[in-house]
């Protein structure tokens, strides 16, 4: 009779667990008392029976690796001696291992660097203390169904925030924007810099470090305090303190105090601060103007808050719609936004914080990810080749050493080794990488990001893991290891971990695809942004931004003489930026079939010659005329097909239109634009009304127009023109088309950004299926030669070879597909005109991902195609 | 691992006397039946095993292995033997309890 035997899952646990010494009493105790128990209780019991004692044998001191490791003085030994063995090792395949040790570490640096910047983005503003209780207020506006955000909110609201208890105190912040003041120290004019109009609160609310003078300064009238890099621009090593700044050639201001630099994760970056008493302008509801900031006292929640300003908001509501007719559904409600969530919020019109958009960021946050993952399972696929070309010397070392521990210890040896060699490669990629960061691609990590604690316990999270990986390593090989074999010099008879190397590959060659789609994805956007019709040709055209002083009588006579220059083609002034910062909304009257209608459009003024400079389309009505004086008086319109759109606007020639609320703006409209993007493709194009720039409204930008051929030395002469009339004042100027380009920087920069990660990623993975590959000729030689002896012909030999690899490869397509959709789809909502997805941007970086594994491993199919039958066969 | 002096707890000094007495034939499953049909103590295998080795880190028994059977799927048994300091100790336990026992006020056991 055959005895009954205990369930076979649970005597390979058994197996897999118990140290070898210990295995013949345990297991042996364990099946007598199961052959007892069968016959005494019936199989079922006696099976329960037996699995209840084998788990209750499943102690630290019955397993594997502990009971060795328990003795101190062998513990040492063996520790030094595979130690030494390890790094012997490692010396005789200085390819592999330093292979090994660079991707790893690439990886490692690159997730390390990408996740510090993540960390710095998701922190700003956390410096200032208080930052829980500190709010700014935008403004919610239902005009005419639509609703509009805007950050800003009206100018008397800080007044009224005052009164209210649960406020400690509310401060309004004007930024200089858009327009070019010029600063004037001494002898020097500067332009670039950024002035704030504050409040004393200010320096309270964002924890402002005063160098010189006190927060008290900020009260008094033509105070100017500077920060202390533009205090160094401006003086030198001087003290700045007591000198004079004049202002747009017209206004002088005294320097009262220096502050520290605002720091660089501040959603307000600034160079100046004036005092807000020095204007004297008279603040009002009806302007949404200045920016306005509160802090809250300790336990008040925002709910109560957001009812508190709304109650302001509904008690002034006349007053902020004044001389308007209000429709019924008119609302205007306020946006809280903590202090903290401004810079990741970039969603809220007239805004001029620095923002970022979180797609952007949670991208960047998969790719970190993506880059540990790859890291990691690259030097476990290493790790295991290298291992299992090794089986031999593992072996012998487990005779001498006597304990079958010694694969344990030699891997942990191997770890310890390469924690060592680790660290100081990816702190050395790390600080290439920051420095390559600031210079190609303008990110500046902060030192206090590096030193943060969730940072520190990040590194600790990445090592931690990879010490963990080791300890899989271990695992897979101690779980299929068996000396005798390896004694005997047999590869991969039982062991060789191509099963779960291929799983890992295949996980790999999935990250591949879908950085390669991302990238197609990315890099045809921009090609379909730069090429699309945004309604004007930007090619050779010149943006030149005109200083606000009080040359503005000669602007007019700068326009004329850049004409008469050689080479120049049309010049014309408009307060276009083509970027979203001189966006603004204003509120506005037109006149329509069914009555007077008010409603948000955003205001621009240019010169005659402006649409014919930049090309633009007129599909009703006519430009702006010369030789008419109607038109020179500045009281004709031209509006944009969207504007006609939205309001449902008909027979628009020759309707009336207020601009502004004191109605000096008013006239008729001329002519109607074909829509042309005003800003950047992020937006849809907006209703759009268009004054004619007179010499008493200056504008920001005179746009001039070259010729496609001109001399090399034009540029010099509008420069020197440009000196004639505004003197010391320094020219600022772009092209057209580049300033375009900046528009989507940070998405450029995403998109560089991914390039280097698809670079690293290409490398990684291609040393992985390289290494793979070589150790399936190594292990499939013999086969190969025998498979020729029965006929095979090269081609089939090549064909085995790599018919793995192309499964693997259609495996991983199919995983990665949802993943390029979703992502890709995820990405491409940011943009208001953007390209459509196709079969294409799934199967090019599958094929592009087979060219790169036909290339890596065929090398090693035709060697096994090649195999020398008689060699090999002779060995065996 | 903690060895608590030489002290022998409880459990342990059971796995001794049960290792003493049945002589050479002490291992896993023969020491287990004896206390649960001796001193009906059901305790499970993996508790006995753990009880030797700790005796024999203490150095109170000894161990061989031997007598592979075919119920046993060929595995061969550990048997233990209890060694001099066992011996001595197991007696000085014994005449320690005695001795204290008897200080109790109206107790006594009849040796015999």
């Amino acid at each position: 009779m055959i005895n009954p035997q205990p369930p076979s899952w649970i005597q390979r646990f058994l197996n897999w667990y118990c140290a070898s010494e210990l295995l013949d009493e345990i297991q042996g105790d364990a099946l007598e008392l199961y052959t007892e128990r069968s016959g005494a209780h019936g199989k079922l019991k006696a099976d329960l029976w037996y699995i209840y004692d084998i788990l209750r044998f499943f102690r630290l001191s019955n397993m594997k690796r502990s009971s060795n490791l328990r003795k101190p003085d062998q513990w040492d030994i063996l520790i030094h001696s595979t130690l030494k063995i390890a790094s012997r090792n490692a010396g005789r395949n200085k390819w592999l291992f330093s292979v090994k040790m660079v991707s790893l570490s690439l990886c490692l640096s690159f997730a390390l660097l990408l996740a510090a910047f993540v960390l710095q983005e998701y922190t700003y503003d956390q410096h200032i203390t208080d930052h829980q209780s500190i709010y700014r207020v935008g403004t919610k506006a239902t005009c005419l169904g639509e609703t509009e955000e805007f950050a800003n909110a009206p100018e008397l609201l800080s007044e009224a925030l005052k009164k209210i208890p649960e406020i400690q105190y509310a401060t309004r912040v004007t930024l200089w924007g858009g327009l070019m003041h010029v600063f004037t120290a001494g002898e020097k004019s500067y332009t670039q810099e950024v002035g704030m109009i504050v409040e004393e609160e200010f320096a309270s609310l964002f924890d402002l470090n005063f160098i010189q003078g006190n927060s008290k300064m900020l009260n008094e009238p033509d105070n100017i305090v500077l920060t202390e890099s533009t205090a160094r621009k401006f003086f030198g090593d001087e003290n700045p303190v007591g000198k004079i700044i004049t202002l747009n050639n017209g206004f002088w201001l005294d320097v009262a105090g220096v502050i520290e630099d605002p720091q660089p994760t501040s959603h307000l970056q600034f160079d100046m601060l004036v005092s807000r008493s020095s204007f004297d302008v008279q603040p009002t509801w009806d302007e949404l103007a200045g920016y306005t900031y509160c802090k809250v006292n300790k336990g008040v929640s925002l709910e109560v808050l957001e009812t508190k300003i709304a109650q302001v908001y509904d008690d002034h509501l006349p007053e902020i719609t004044k001389d308007l007719d209000i429709n019924e559904q008119d609302t205007y409600t306020p946006i809280l936004q903590n202090i903290t969530s401004i810079h990741l919020n970039n969603g809220l019109k007239n805004d001029v914080a620095n923002t970022r958009n979180v797609v952007n960021l949670h991208f960047l946050i998969i790719l970190s990810v993506v880059f540990f993952l790859s890291g990691f399972i690259n030097f476990l696929n290493l790790s295991i080749a290298d291992i299992s070309s090794h089986l031999k010397q593992i072996g012998v070392l487990q005779i001498i050493g006597g304990s079958s521990s010694g694969i344990a210890q030699s891997i942990l040896a191997n770890t310890i080794l390469g924690i060592v060699m680790l660290i100081p490669l990816t702190s050395l990629f790390f600080i290439i990488g920051t420095y390559a960061a600031e210079i190609f691609l303008d990110i500046t990590i902060a030192q206090s990001i590096l030193m943060s604690k969730l940072f520190l316990l990040l590194i600790v999270v990445f090592f931690g893991v990879h010490f963990l990986s080791s300890k899989v390593c271990y695992l897979i090989i101690s779980k299929s290891f068996n000396l005798l074999v390896a004694l005997k010099g047999k590869l991969g008879v039982q062991f060789s971990g191509i099963g779960i190397r291929e799983s890992l590959l295949t996980l790999q060659l999935s990250f591949s695809i879908v950085m390669i789609a991302l990238i197609l994805i990315m890099v045809d956007q921009f090609n379909f942004i730069s090429q699309a019709d945004t309604g004007y040709k930007d090619k050779q055209t010149l943006i030149i931004r005109t200083p606000v002083t009080n040359y503005l009588s000669g602007i007019s006579t700068f326009e004329e003489s850049l004409r008469n220059l050689n080479g120049v083609q049309k010049v014309s002034m408009s307060s276009l930026g083509m970027d979203s910062e001189s966006d603004g909304s204003y509120f506005s009257e037109i006149e329509t079939n069914e009555g007077m209608k008010n409603g948000y459009f955003n205001y621009h003024s240019w010169g005659f010659d402006f649409l014919d400079l930049l090309q633009l389309e007129l599909i009703e009505g006519r430009n702006f005329d010369r030789s008419r004086s109607t038109d020179r008086s500045g009281k004709v319109f031209l509006v944009n097909e969207r504007a006609i759109e939205k309001y449902g606007w008909q027979d628009v020639i020759g309707k009336k239109i207020y601009y502004g609320q004191d109605q000096t703006k008013y006239g008729h409209v001329i002519g109607v634009v074909r829509d042309f993007n005003t800003a950047s493709m992020y937006k849809e194009i907006e209703p759009l009304i268009i004054g004619l720039t007179n010499d008493k409204s200056w504008d920001s930008y005179v746009y001039v127009k070259l010729d496609p051929i001109h001399s090399a030395n034009l540029l010099t002469d509008i420069e020197e023109v440009y000196f004639d009339h505004f003197e010391s004042v320094p020219m600022d100027w772009e092209y057209l088309d580049a300033r375009l380009a900046n528009l989507y920087y940070q998405d450029t920069q995403l998109r560089d950004i991914f390039k280097i990660g698809l670079f690293i990623s290409l490398m990684v993975s291609c040393l992985g299926i390289f290494s793979i590959s070589a150790l399936m000729l190594i292990l499939r030689t013999k086969e190969m030669s025998i498979r020729k002896v029965v006929g095979a012909r090269s081609y089939d030999l090549f064909y085995l070879h790599i018919k793995n690899f192309i499964k693997f490869t259609l495996l991983a397509a199919v995983c990665s597909s949802p993943l390029v959709y979703y992502l890709s789809g995820y990405w491409l909502n940011n943009f208001a005109y953007r390209i459509d997805l196709n079969v294409s941007y799934f199967v090019i970086p599958c094929l592009l991902t087979l060219l790169i594994i036909l290339i890596t491993s065929g090398v090693h199919g035709l060697r096994s195609s090649k195999v020398d039958l008689l060699k090999t066969l002779n060995e065996g | 691992m903690g060895t608590k002096g030489n002290h022998l707890g409880e459990f342990e000094e059971l796995v001794l006397v049960a290792v003493a007495s049945l002589a050479h034939e002490a291992y896993g499953v023969s020491v287990m039946k004896y206390l649960s049909e001796e001193a009906n103590r059901n305790v499970n295998i993996s508790a006995i095993h753990q009880g030797l080795k700790r005796l024999q880190s203490k150095g109170l028994v000894r161990s061989h292995l031997g007598g592979a059977t075919q119920v046993r799927g060929g595995r061969s048994k550990r048997f233990f033997e209890i060694t001099e300091t066992g011996q001595t100790i197991l007696k000085e336990i014994m005449e320690l309890k005695i001795q204290l026992y008897n200080k109790v006020p109206n107790f006594s056991i009849k040796l015999t």
